[in-house]
């Protein structure tokens, strides 16, 4: 009896077709309190049932006419069969979401709908909490590449960068940590091997302590020095080299800077403004300046004008790495500019004056690694018999003479003792030495066949590494105990395995205490590490890991700049940090009476009196659009695609992000809408044809709504009352965007005006986000899914209703605060099971 | 464009190819002792930021099509490939307008949604099948870093993107030293996997279905590596094949995207003609950026949405042509390497295209696709229908089966071929 017949494509790509229904959560429409199943089924419900379907459904769905090949009236009343229970769920979702039965037959009462759903959700939880029974909730998780390469580094204490090395993981509605999806292949294995040798091999200690050393360079020695007096001036006064325009020619490396060994650096910038009333912003950068090397940005600083001020950053250099400055915003002399004076001391306009950069380093928080301890304890380090040369290119400075080795009298005693806890840390559980045994017998093995000491010690701890137990997040049906428990807090909120303090609670077998955990929780939230909680969280739920996916177009949106990008970013993050700090009501992401500005932000949406580049917490003025994430560049920017916005794809971001709302993907053969920018029409417009088809309508009734909300905001998140428009024949005078004339014009008008599927209407986006502030616990309830999701490594599904809805009543009070919310779902059930 | 091709061409000299032809050598390390059968390869490009297919596909399907503006590019090699219009894979919705890249080879269904599981690419399905009968079983090659290989449980190989380390992997013998070097390497790794897999057994019997699967998963990698590693143990004592060529320098500048590819074309090329590999994916990555081509000012991901605006369609042209220009210059070098007295390029199967039918409007469907070489029977455009596509991976069936391979199905295939495209006589 396949439900769906669908007879031009074979039936195995059925249940992929249904996946993405039925993986949705859809309990949008849920009751407030817990719907308590009761144990036997009463006739009256499943006669209801029979009724409703009868009522609604099988004029289309029934034995004469099956319209999308499904046929309703002889799905099995139960819940024991996964394909009955996806059809079972998609037909709730669009009970629920409205779609169906479509507009223009009857619409079922509400407490109709709400039979349906509840048996639904009930039958499909019950039968959920039977499998959680015996093979627990979350599916065997491996570690992603993010969370590998953070444990890694915190395992060993060494700055390898091995994530480039493993392929991307497999995403499921935007979470990279999901069980279930994340599979692993042979190609992977391979890497891992490759990895796990080379960070072993840079956490050993095979010279002596490279002790921090301070130098101060500047931009005027080395190639830079010939830049002087022709494109730089160099102040006499102070020694400054300033600099006027942000051109990336002549390079503004510190060419003389190189790091001298692997670690960690403090750089210290000392400058100001030159002949400017406003601060000058840069960009430093740091890597391998060689052409085709890798750079990264670090970020954005300014220079006020007046007293040279420093800035201060630290950096994990490679051995050879150097710095770059670049000023950004400056355009004016260079010795290529014909209007320009013959000499830059002669010019009079903006400047960046770098004194000097003051580099020390490297530092080290341990030395040796703490991979070294773990792995060699305090066996001594000693220069070998005869001299080894150094390969080329790998390993310290060759100048730093012979390499030591690590030396031991007892070689068989010593990995007996040390491998067991190396794997206990690696593990994150105790190892005893018998479940060592096979790692010590590589060890003898390896010894055997001609490797030395720590050749052998290395081998031993790869397999370690290579090992289920360190590449999979191993967890027991039922409760979880404390090391488990300890590991998932862990990786939850820092990413990375578990620190000291919380083995030690764990090996205390105290972390399951409800204070103790929710004191740990405190302690990981503020901590520096959480940060990688806000950034990877928020590139999950919002997106913001393709932040990059697109840039936008220079003649539409020629006001876009890197600087603005990444003001974008830290905007949102820095959002979800003050939310996360100060406790604040979940409602504020979706609506708040400040952002977190600098100046470039201020002035893209238009906030007056905020200047430099620091983020701040500012209060929007009366009448701003602005405040909650739906306003915020970087949302409005991944959900477009740097040429136009779709309403759809929008509209498909705010339903699921924000709404909980998984909405059924297109069916196949339905032609694309291709946008157009010459102006003639909107792509609204091209979609109401789309839309008036009756096929399409059920569900773009539901996706487009939100995404005409957001038609007020281009593809950069600036505010529009008109789409830009690239005409075949302007008219008019040409418009201007900081005093340059630019190729757009103003094209269509924007309607940001809607409709919800429950007829619920408003005029422009403001309207809008009322409708969604009317449902905190709609929204709350999306939040902790997609917390639970990142947290647990599994989507939350109808088995975890009950106890999303305990912490939804019991947070509701204040407004569903989000650091409540975080230490609700750690204490819940859910979270602490496997 | 002058320029450009100028370059190119010196650039080209660089790596002059005057090798012995395979005509002399038998493949090496054949396990038989009989003459084995004329090896067969397969190699794939996929453009990913698609191509503008007006100026792509003729009007008229037949033999009789007119050129149109890349396809002049291809003038020279007409009677030696086939235009594919009104092809694609069903159901690649996905996760973003690109997603299909990932299921260009592997036709998946709807790429990066929840639920989603990548398949084998054909590739890999293939080299699989072929067994090791090469120093290297596959290339998945990039000018970025993700490749269009994928394993067969669906997990992308990373691509290689430095021509120099290709050379370097495939040409240049170690010293002896580090050839023992390598293979103590080797030996050690199939020592770590064999204590792996024991531990793996040990774990908990009792676990759920859905944890077993994941560790069988597991297993299954670990003794795959294994096996690579020890043909790799086999290969790393003997001596890699001699060519002519200098060893490439890459070309530093990321946005020189062309120069890229043609380098990696130049690999491929050598490659193939040493029997190195049998299959080699190329995935020529579009960018957010200005590629270095003369007359084009914009980022090239945004030129591709060109929202029907005529000036960005002409640059776009000429980043196109220059693409078709470097594959029309590959299929060249494919054509004069003679291989017991037939062209390179009638052994093997050459697979150029997109996974996006029309880029500026995200559509995965009407993919352009250009097969050379493969004896197959050429010189035609076979046009399918726009409103109801032939699912690619009939194509693929075709292509498994000049490779030697016994295969009536891949993919989404619901025929073992393409109407009007056969092998010669």
């Amino acid at each position: 009896m396949p439900l769906f017949r669908l007879s031009h494509i074979p039936s195995a790509t059925l249940a992929l077709a249904l996946f993405a229904l039925a993986s949705s959560n859809g309990h949008s429409q849920l009751p407030a309190t817990p719907h308590i199943p009761p144990k036997a089924e009463p006739k009256s419900t499943t006669a209801a049932i029979r009724a409703f379907l009868a009522m609604h459904c099988i004029d289309c769905h029934g034995a004469d006419v099956q319209k999308g090949e499904l046929r309703l009236d002889e799905l099995a009343l139960d819940f024991t069969k996964a394909e009955t229970r996806e059809t079972w769920q998609a037909v709730k979702e669009r009970v629920e979401a409205g779609t169906m039965p479509p507009a223009k037959k009857p619409r079922p009462a509400k407490t109709e709908k709400d039979v349906l759903a509840n048996w639904v959700q009930d039958g499909l939880a019950a039968s959920e909490r039977a499998r959680f029974k015996t093979e627990g909730r979350v599916t065997l998780r491996r570690l992603n590449r993010t969370e590998y390469d953070n444990t890694l580094r915190d395992l060993l204490g060494v700055p390898v960068d091995v994530k480039e090395l493993l392929p991307a993981d497999a995403l499921s509605h935007g979470f990279d940590n999901i069980g279930e999806a994340l599979s692993i292949s042979s190609v992977q294995m391979n890497r891992y091997l490759e990895a796990a040798e080379l960070a072993l091999n840079a956490a050993v200690a095979r010279t002596a302590k490279h002790e921090p050393q301070t130098k101060s360079f500047s931009l005027a020695e080395g190639r830079g020095a010939s830049n002087i007096g022709k494109h730089w001036h160099k102040r006499p006064e102070d020694g400054a080299t300033v600099v006027f325009t942000s051109a990336t020619f002549p390079s503004t490396q510190i060419d003389t800077f190189r790091a001298w060994a692997r670690g960690r650096y403090t750089v210290k910038l000392t400058g100001y403004a030159y002949q400017s009333q406003t601060a000058v912003p840069f960009a430093l950068y740091y890597g391998n300046f060689a052409r085709g090397g890798d750079t990264r940005l670090q970020g954005y600083h300014e220079f006020t004008p007046g007293k040279p001020t420093s800035i201060a950053v630290e950096l994990d250099l490679d051995p050879g790495d150097s710095l770059q400055t670049l000023p950004f915003g400056l355009k004016g002399f260079n010795a290529y500019k014909k209007d320009n004076p013959d000499l830059p001391e002669q010019y009079t306009g903006r400047g960046f004056a770098l004194i000097s950069a003051e580099v020390t380093g490297p530092e080290f928080t341990e030395w040796p690694s703490r991979g070294h301890k773990l792995l060699f304890g305090d066996l001594p380090l000693k220069p070998p018999g005869k001299t080894v040369v150094p390969p080329k290119g790998k390993g310290p400075n060759p100048k730093s003479g012979p390499l030591l080795d690590i030396v031991s009298a007892n070689p068989e005693a010593d990995a007996a003792k040390l491998l067991p806890q190396f794997l206990s840390t690696a593990f994150r559980r105790p190892v005893t030495k018998e479940q060592a045994e096979p790692y010590i017998k590589l060890f003898s093995d390896e010894l055997k066949n001609g490797a030395n000491f720590r050749e052998a010690m290395l081998a031993a701890a790869a397999a370690g590494l290579c090992s289920p137990d360190f590449l999979y997040l191993r967890e027991k049906p039922g409760l979880l105990d404390d090391h488990a428990l300890a590991t998932r807090l862990s990786y939850f909120l820092w990413r990375t395995m578990p620190d000291e303090e919380l083995v030690q609670l764990a090996n205390a077998g105290k972390l399951k205490q409800p204070a103790i955990l929710r004191q740990q929780t405190e302690r990981l939230l503020n901590h520096r590490n959480a940060r990688r909680f806000t950034t990877d969280f928020t590139d999950a739920w919002l997106d913001l890991r393709n932040i990059d996916f697109t840039t936008p177009d220079r003649q539409l949106y020629p006001e876009y700049d890197a600087l603005l990008q990444d003001s974008l970013l830290q905007e949102t993050r820095s959002f979800f940090d003050e939310v996360l700090k100060q406790n604040l009501p979940s409602r504020t992401f979706l609506a708040s009476d400040f952002s977190m500005l600098n100046g470039r932000l201020a002035q893209h949406y238009g906030v007056p009196g905020v200047e430099g580049l620091a983020i701040r917490r500012v209060p929007l003025p009366k009448g701003s659009v602005r405040g909650g994430l739906l306003t915020q560049g970087s949302v409005l920017k991944v959900s477009a695609n740097g040429t136009n916005t779709s309403p759809v794809v929008r509209g498909v971001y705010v339903l699921e992000r924000f709404m909980g709302i998984i909405p059924p993907p297109p069916p196949p053969g339905v032609p694309a809408v291709e946008p157009d920018i010459r102006g003639a029409k909107t792509l609204r417009e091209l979609l109401a044809k789309h839309r008036s088809v009756e096929t399409c309508a059920g569900c773009h009734r539901l996706i487009d709504p939100p995404g005409f909300a957001l038609e007020s905001f281009d593809v950069i998140g600036g505010w529009r009352d008109n789409f830009r428009a690239i005409p075949v024949q302007p008219k008019g005078p040409p418009l201007k965007v900081n005093g340059e004339n630019v190729r757009y014009r103003n094209g269509p008008p924007v309607d940001a005006s809607g409709q919800l599927t429950d007829g619920r209407s408003f005029q422009n986006f403001d309207e809008f986000r009322k409708i969604l502030l009317a449902d905190p616990d709609r929204f709350a309830r999306c939040l902790i899914e997609k917390l639970i999701a990142f947290g647990t490594g599994r989507e939350a599904g109808p088995a975890d209703q009950i106890e999303i809805s305990k912490i939804i009543a019991s947070s509701a009070m204040g407004g569903h605060k989000f650091r409540d919310l975080i230490h609700a779902i750690i204490q819940s059930e859910t979270f602490r099971t496997k | 464009m002058k320029s450009l091709s100028r370059r190119a061409m010196l650039k080209g000299a660089g790596v002059a190819i005057g090798l012995p032809l395979l005509d002399a050598m038998t493949p090496a390390f054949a396990r038989s002792a009989n003459k084995p059968a004329a090896p067969r390869r397969f190699v794939a490009m996929c453009a990913t930021l698609g191509f503008h297919t007006p100026f792509l596909l003729p009007t008229q399907s037949g033999r009789d099509f007119a050129l149109t503006p890349y396809l002049e590019k291809l003038k020279d090699h007409r009677n030696d490939l086939t235009v594919f219009s009104g092809l694609s894979h069903p159901e690649q919705s996905g996760a973003n307008g690109h997603s299909s890249e990932m299921t260009w080879l592997t036709a998946a269904r709807r790429p990066g949604l929840a639920g989603f599981k990548n398949s084998v690419s054909l590739d890999q399905f293939i080299a699989e099948k072929l067994g090791p009968q090469t120093r290297f079983p596959y290339l998945a090659l990039t000018t970025s870093s993700e490749s269009l290989s994928w394993t067969s449980n669906g997990i992308a190989i990373p691509g290689e993107s430095s021509p120099a380390r290709l050379f370097q992997q495939l040409f240049v013998n170690g010293t002896p030293a580090e050839v023992a070097g390598q293979v103590r390497g080797l030996k050690r790794g199939q020592s770590i996997l064999d204590t792996v897999a024991g531990e793996s057994k040990k774990l908990d019997r009792q676990l759920g279905a859905k944890d077993r699967e994941k560790l069988e998963e597991y297993l299954t990698a670990v003794r795959g590596l294994e096996t690579r590693l020890l043909e790799s143990e086999g290969w790393a004592t003997k001596p890699k094949p001699r060519v002519e060529a200098k060893p490439p320098t890459d070309i530093q500048n990321r946005n020189d995207a062309i120069g890229r590819a043609r380098l990696m074309y130049e690999m491929i090329t050598l490659a193939l003609q040493t029997d190195s590999t049998r299959t080699v994916t190329l995935r020529l990555a579009g960018m957010n950026a200005v590629p270095v081509i003369d007359g084009v000012k914009n980022d090239w991901h945004n030129l591709s949405h060109h929202g029907q605006d005529v000036e960005k369609i002409e640059e776009l042209k000429l980043i196109e042509q220059a693409e078709f220009q470097a594959f029309a210059e590959f299929l060249g070098r494919l054509k004069g390497v003679k291989e017991e007295g037939a062209a390179l390029l009638d052994r093997t199967a050459v697979l150029f295209g997109s996974n996006l039918g029309n880029a500026s409007s995200h559509d995965w469907r009407n993919l352009p696709i250009v097969v050379a070489g493969g004896g197959f029977k050429h010189g035609q455009h076979l046009a399918f229908d726009k409103q109801n596509n032939t699912p690619l991976s009939n194509l693929f069936v075709s292509i498994a089966q000049q490779m030697g391979l016994e295969v009536d199905r891949f993919g989404s295939s619901t025929s073992a071929s393409v109407k009007g495209f056969e092998l010669k006589g």
